[in-house]
């Protein structure tokens, strides 16, 4: 800890903390952490959020909220700090690096804006929460209930899930209700697997395709939360009921929960995309993740419907590989197993 | 009266639905929960501000009276004070009557 800043006067800092270099700006924003200055660190965070100039690097900042709904909380580890005494710090700060790392070295992504844009998590936020989330700037992890769910950042494709939800708000923007809600949670769902899938250097046939696993505690009947491969699947217990997720449109949920069922008709495009990159085989982030980002980020809008994202990726893999190509077809026929587009 | 709490979306999607039916309760408890739902009457209607958060938990609470029916669905970070110790109140109060 550098002692120094935490005698410079806090207009000072704020100024540090608004112009300075990217280790200044750390230093600083350490120093009013420690100060207390959190409502003012809060504003400066949010503005540099707004017009932040690029660092190209990996910047990385973990928050313990102390069982507090208070974010981001007190700073617990930074950038190239050494591990510390605290699974769910050290989770979310390695998680949130292989998933920059997968966006960076796969997709030729800089962070969440592609503006190397600082990755902020929080863990032990509120008690026994039996949640992760986004909330529009950075990560939040629940320490889970303890009977039921364990740990949220236990599983790193739940971290590459939520930080997917930051790269679609700065570029598709898929409105999070009903169809573009469902495909807002699938793209979360196959590039967080695709990162835990990229880290352990997995083949299609070698991945689980399972979104959560190791979330669930023993005692519950279940290996996930989510199977892409099988949706509906993951699990079946008395207390947690059994996964609702369809695997086909012919059993689309409609419903007023769940903002008209994002988390759980994403289970529809989760297996187009199971089934395309199973076509293609080999590893599913060089060609069915390539299909998929591109759309994401360049054909697809706040209101596309299942029916734009197959024709989205059915046309990008045209571009890429071909029309008529082999990568092509796998993907139309992925899209008609599960009943979005019509054989024929 | 009947108040149901119906709790849906986070990450893991997994919707739970807690109910508490005023008759059933001792009159302490009838009473706590008259004025939790009096204070959610009395409280502001909660804007459906639009909101960059993804994975909230959704809450939707159907207040059953004499009078009808009625609903109100709020994100867990757009629910009013007053709405969310009611939403405490009959999960807690659920939880302990089994139902």
């Amino acid at each position: 800890m550098n002692t120094i800043c935490s005698i410079v006067p806090p207009h000072v800092l704020k100024r540090i903390a608004t112009n300075g270099t990217e280790r200044q700006r750390d230093r600083a924003l350490r120093a009013m952490s420690m100060a207390g200055r959190m409502r003012e660190r809060r504003q400066i965070l949010g503005s540099l959020r707004f017009g932040y100039t690029p660092s190209g690097e990996l910047s990385r900042t973990v928050y313990d909220a102390h069982r507090s709904e208070e974010l981001p909380g007190t700073r617990a580890r930074g950038e190239g700090d050494r591990a510390v005494d605290d699974v769910d710090v050290n989770e979310a700060y390695d998680g949130a690096g292989s998933t920059y790392d997968f966006y960076r070295e796969v997709l030729d992504r800089n962070s969440i804006d592609d503006q190397g844009m600082r990755l902020d998590s929080s863990v032990h936020f509120s008690v026994d929460l039996d949640n992760a989330f986004w909330d529009g700037t950075q990560m939040v992890y629940g320490d889970g209930d303890g009977e039921i769910f364990e740990r949220f950042t236990a599983s790193i494709d739940v971290i590459g899930h939520e930080m997917t939800h930051g790269v679609t708000q700065y570029t598709a923007e898929l409105e999070y209700r009903d169809q573009p809600g469902a495909l807002n949670e699938s793209n979360s769902d196959v590039f967080g697997s695709l990162v835990k899938q990229w880290s352990m250097k997995q083949t299609v046939e070698e991945a689980d395709w399972l979104i959560g696993h190791g979330l669930l505690l023993p005692n519950i009947h279940g290996q996930a939360l989510r199977s892409m491969k099988a949706p509906g699947t993951a699990y079946d217990d008395p207390v947690l009921g059994k996964d609702p997720q369809p695997d086909h449109m012919s059993r689309f949920v409609t419903t007023a929960a769940d903002r008209g069922g994002v988390h759980i008709n994403s289970g529809i495009p989760n297996r187009a995309f199971y089934l395309a990159a199973t076509a293609i085989g080999g590893y599913a982030w060089e060609v069915a993740g390539k299909i998929w980002y591109t759309t994401l980020t360049q054909r697809l809008q706040g209101d596309s419907q299942f029916a734009d994202a197959a024709a989205g990726t059915i046309s990008v893999a045209g571009e890429l590989y071909g029309d008529g190509s082999s990568e092509q077809e796998a993907v139309r026929n992925a899209w008609e197993e599960v009943g979005v587009l019509v054989a024929g | 009266m009947r108040v149901t709490v119906e709790r849906s979306g986070g990450f893991a999607g997994i919707t739970k639905t807690a109910s508490v039916d005023r008759d059933a309760l001792a009159p302490a408890d009838a009473e706590t929960m008259d004025e939790l739902v009096r204070d959610v009457d009395d409280a502001a209607p909660i804007a459906d501000a639009p909101s960059q958060e993804r994975d909230r938990f959704e809450y939707s609470v159907t207040l059953e009276t004499g009078d009808g029916l009625r609903t109100i669905t709020a994100s867990e970070s757009q629910a009013s004070p007053s709405l969310r110790r009611l939403i405490e109140w009959v999960v807690s109060t659920a939880d302990r009557s089994g139902s």
